[in-house]
């Protein structure tokens, strides 16, 4: 079966790869200790874990792992494995910790060299005994138990467990193939090649430029996949893709972008994915530090002034739905309840005229910073450009390369020339409103593109953050959306159906299921017929 | 000047060459673009592995001391660690470059095949209609885009007819043959593996024919004018009343002394032919150094675009030295 996508991984080690290719072949060999239930994005399960439990004070997760189990290589996984993939994300401190980071509190106790020369298969005595030591982060129980120990409650925890970096990589693999090095040191073999997963492929080939070739783990311990090769075929050109999956040359495409939906929407044979809504957002950061950006009602009249039915519709041709942000629909801490601000045009300048503008007089033009070579980017912010316009407010749009915007989106203290409006996006890193709220909102993220500084808000973000009651965690971000909604320093565009692209496959493929949380398809579920 | 002497001062002329391309292109990309170091690690990264990338790549010293390491580095075959990929630069340069020279090496042969006889026949049928569509076809290949031929000729073999691959050197699924070159159809002809020999023989077409329309029409016009000039030489008029063959004279003694021109025309296309790539390579998804530029420059990978800027350097200089030597051997008036 042939996949075709854009975008080849960076490296195929957990320890350093953060990209949505990567993780999309990741996912499918190795495995974490939980994900999710199917389709389902609020319930967790067991993977190489069969069970787990919860201290009372949230800072202890004991999990019970999968016996039998063996890393494509044939050795054989456990609780030492566990140990040692978590802790050498932390000791390597590569891009991924930001996921794990929170969990992991600094055990100096822990060295490269332990990770380097234990024997994780049949640990020596001293070597259990390191492992054992229950005055740490990770602590192994027995070879199929293993607990961690948290410094803070994290009330998203088991879902960053479920994230690409929570795979379980071979460890005397890792460790004959270059080890593990500090200061986010990349281990070259085992990015290039992969390592020994317990998931249901492994990498068979990788032509750099051209394709990665699965083929199935002889040691797998769950249902072997019908597919028993899969080709990920890579092509810099969408509508080669698109015009290899209606000759039949692929049978999947990962992704259609949105703009070129007309080119495939009704071609007999082929299906496009639409079950359920993702993830991933698009938003304008409101620059709060900066005058008139900082009058609540010239934010709201913004708001109120921007059509966003119009843009799902003309732009994402009916792909998203409006939401009321920072934490998206369908995601535990949404509260239906609370409605997206919505278009009207006589509030916006009412509220203008009530802030001493009406008609806009008094506003400087302002600047719209977003990043070139995205149409369907560049068509919404010429959008909000017009529907400004409508109340007296002069958009200039200031499109720049993706360096300079992820500088200025990602370095604090803010650049002199940070603009006044700033186009946003997301993508999940895991399942939990703490990755929307705490980034967007609390002044300490520096993904808080609006710089809002507001004490109830970093108070409440940072509370859900170390919650470990799901009813407080649910009040907290209610709290937070509506106040959201009422200062309004985001202007939340859209939350993508699917996802900023559609996935499509052919007609003789089936079984391919949807999670948002997802990347790219997991290919053991899937089915082809000649 | 003999011609060891000639050579080896030419050989010697590469180190000033060498330190000013290098030079120019560090400053340009080091200078004009902003700090990578976010686009290398992901906007999400920690302060910690910020720091530690700009650590590894030197990039919060001074902009003379950053050189320094990097062409020690260089002159030591250390070419330093692509921060996208991680892959050593001079690895992925051996991975790619393969694939480079098989499409320049197809377009080149395609572009002398069909370059020198239509430049020779064009200029025997002068001011015919023959001359006249003949020449119509090589203008079109100077006055045509690459960008643009590629695109038109995707569009008519690949999406109308259906009869060529639009992209890459294989198809799906068909693995490539045992190492030995990196060509895929040197490889495959060396193993006997024909079905990746005519696969990646099917691959080929288009895009060599894209990179080829260009230099085939520079090469048939600069063979036309020579062909035109030495036939108008007395001893081509002497050669014909001695009452040699027509073929003889045509092709033992005008395209002979013709080809001096057609010689340097065709180093010149070389150089044209890599600098070619970078369009053609991203256009056909053809995995070979100018794609790898492509996405280096895109994804502001400094030691990835310094290493290919060497390799540049490298070939430019040299095929300039092949050129000039060719063409000494050729007139034996030319002393060097």
């Amino acid at each position: 079966m042939v996949d075709e996508t854009l975008g080849e991984p960076s490296g195929l080690d957990v320890a350093y790869s953060t990209d949505a290719p990567a993780y999309e072949i990741e996912q499918n060999i190795y495995q974490g200790l939980v994900w999710y239930c199917g389709t389902d994005v609020t319930q967790l399960c067991g993977v190489l874990a069969t069970s787990w439990q919860q201290s009372a004070d949230g800072l202890t997760y004991t999990f019970n792992l999968r016996q039998g189990v063996h890393f494509s290589n044939g050795d054989n996984f456990s609780a030492y494995s566990v140990w040692f993939n978590y802790y050498r994300l932390t000791l390597n401190n590569g891009p991924p910790g930001y996921i794990i980071g929170p969990v992991m509190f600094s055990n100096g106790s822990i060295t490269l060299n332990d990770l380097n020369t234990f024997d994780f298969q049949n640990p020596t005595a001293a070597q259990l005994a390191v492992m054992e030591n229950p005055s740490q982060s990770i602590q192994v129980v027995s070879e199929y138990e293993i607990a961690f120990h948290l410094s803070a409650p994290l009330g998203s925890f088991l879902a960053r467990m479920a994230a690409p970096p929570g795979g379980i990589e071979d460890p005397a693999f890792v460790q004959a193939h270059g080890g593990t090095q500090a200061n986010g040191t990349v281990n070259q073999y085992v990015d290039a090649n992969g390592a020994p997963g317990t998931g249901p492929y492994v990498v068979t080939s990788w032509v750099h430029g051209q394709s990665i070739t699965l083929g199935l783990n002889p040691y797998y311990w769950g249902p072997k996949p019908q597919v028993s090769t899969v080709v990920i075929q890579y092509k810099s050109n969408t509508l080669d893709a698109i015009n290899d999956l209606k000759t039949g040359t692929a049978q999947m495409m990962y992704t259609v972008p949105v703009n070129l939906l007309p080119s495939i929407t009704g071609t007999p044979g082929i299906t496009l994915e639409n079950h359920g809504l993702s993830f991933d957002l698009a938003w304008l950061s409101l620059n709060t530090q900066s005058y008139p950006l900082n009058i609540t009602n010239v934010r709201l009249a913004i708001n109120y002034a921007i059509n966003k039915t119009a843009l799902i519709t003309d732009i994402l041709h009916g792909y998203g739905v409006a939401f009321q942000g920072p934490v998206p629909q369908g995601m535990f801490g949404y509260n239906d309840s609370i409605t997206p601000v919505g278009y009207n045009l006589t509030e916006a300048k009412a509220l203008l005229a009530q802030a001493g503008f009406a008609g806009g007089s008094g506003i400087r033009p302002l600047s719209l910073m977003y990043y070139t070579g995205d149409p369907v980017i560049a068509a919404t912010v010429q959008a909000v450009q017009s529907d400004l316009a409508q109340i007296g407010i002069t958009v200039n749009l200031n499109g720049v390369t993706q360096a300079t915007y992820f500088n200025t989106a990602a370095t604090l203290p803010r650049v002199s020339n940070y603009p006044d409006i700033f186009w946003s996006a997301w993508f999940p890193d895991f399942a939990y409103p703490d990755d929307y709220a705490y980034s967007f909102e609390n002044v300490a993220s520096v993904f808080d593109n609006s710089n809002f500084n507001n004490p109830q808000l970093n108070l409440w973000t940072s509370q859900a953050l170390n919650s470990s009651s799901a009813t407080q965690q649910a009040l907290l971000y209610s709290q937070v959306q509506a106040l959201d909604k009422t200062l309004s320093p985001n202007v939340w565009l859209w939350q993508f159906k699917v996802g900023d692209g559609i996935p499509a496959y052919s007609s003789s493929v089936s079984n391919v299921y949807w999670n948002p949380i997802l990347y790219g398809f997991n290919y053991s579920a899937i089915a082809v017929s000649s | 000047m003999g011609l060891s002497r000639y050579i080896a001062r030419r050989l010697l002329l590469i180190i000033p060459v060498f330190l000013a391309v290098t030079f120019m292109t560090f400053v340009i990309s080091h200078v004009v673009v902003p700090n990578p170091v976010l686009a290398w690690g992901g906007e999400k990264s920690s302060p910690a592995t910020i720091a530690a990338i700009a650590a590894q790549y030197h990039l919060n010293d001074p902009l003379p001391n950053q050189y320094y390491y990097y062409m020690t580095g260089l002159l030591t075959g250390n070419w330093g660690i692509s921060p996208v990929t991680h892959l050593p630069v001079l690895s992925q340069i051996e991975t790619y470059l393969p694939a480079t020279i098989e499409l320049s090496g197809a377009a080149l042969i395609l572009s002398v095949l069909f370059g020198i006889p239509i430049g020779v026949f064009s200029a025997l049928w002068n001011g015919k209609k023959k001359d006249y569509s003949l020449r119509l076809l090589y203008l079109t290949g100077i006055a045509s885009p690459p960008f643009l031929l590629a695109l038109l000729l995707q569009l008519l073999f690949s999406y109308f007819f259906r009869i060529l691959p639009s992209a890459g050197r294989l198809s799906p699924g068909l693995q490539p043959p045992t190492h030995i070159t990196g060509m895929y159809t040197v490889d495959s002809l060396l193993t006997g593996n024909w079905v990746v020999l005519q696969n990646s023989l099917v691959h080929l077409i288009l895009p060599a024919t894209t990179l080829a329309l260009f230099t085939f029409a520079i090469i048939a016009r600069i063979t036309r004018s020579s062909m035109m000039e030495t036939l108008d030489k007395d001893f081509i008029r002497t050669a014909k009343s001695k009452g040699l063959p027509r073929r003889t004279v045509m092709f033992r003694h005008a395209l002979r002394n013709a080809l001096t021109s057609t010689v340097t025309v065709i180093g010149f296309a070389v150089q044209l032919l890599l600098s070619g790539t970078i369009v053609v390579e991203s256009i056909f998804f053809w995995p070979g150094i100018g794609l790898y530029t492509t996405t280096s420059v895109l994804s502001l990978d400094f030691p990835s675009i310094m290493g290919i800027t060497v390799v540049f350097t490298l070939v430019v200089v040299f095929t300039n030295l092949v050129t000039d030597v060719a063409y000494a051997f050729l007139d034996p008036r030319v002393r060097l």
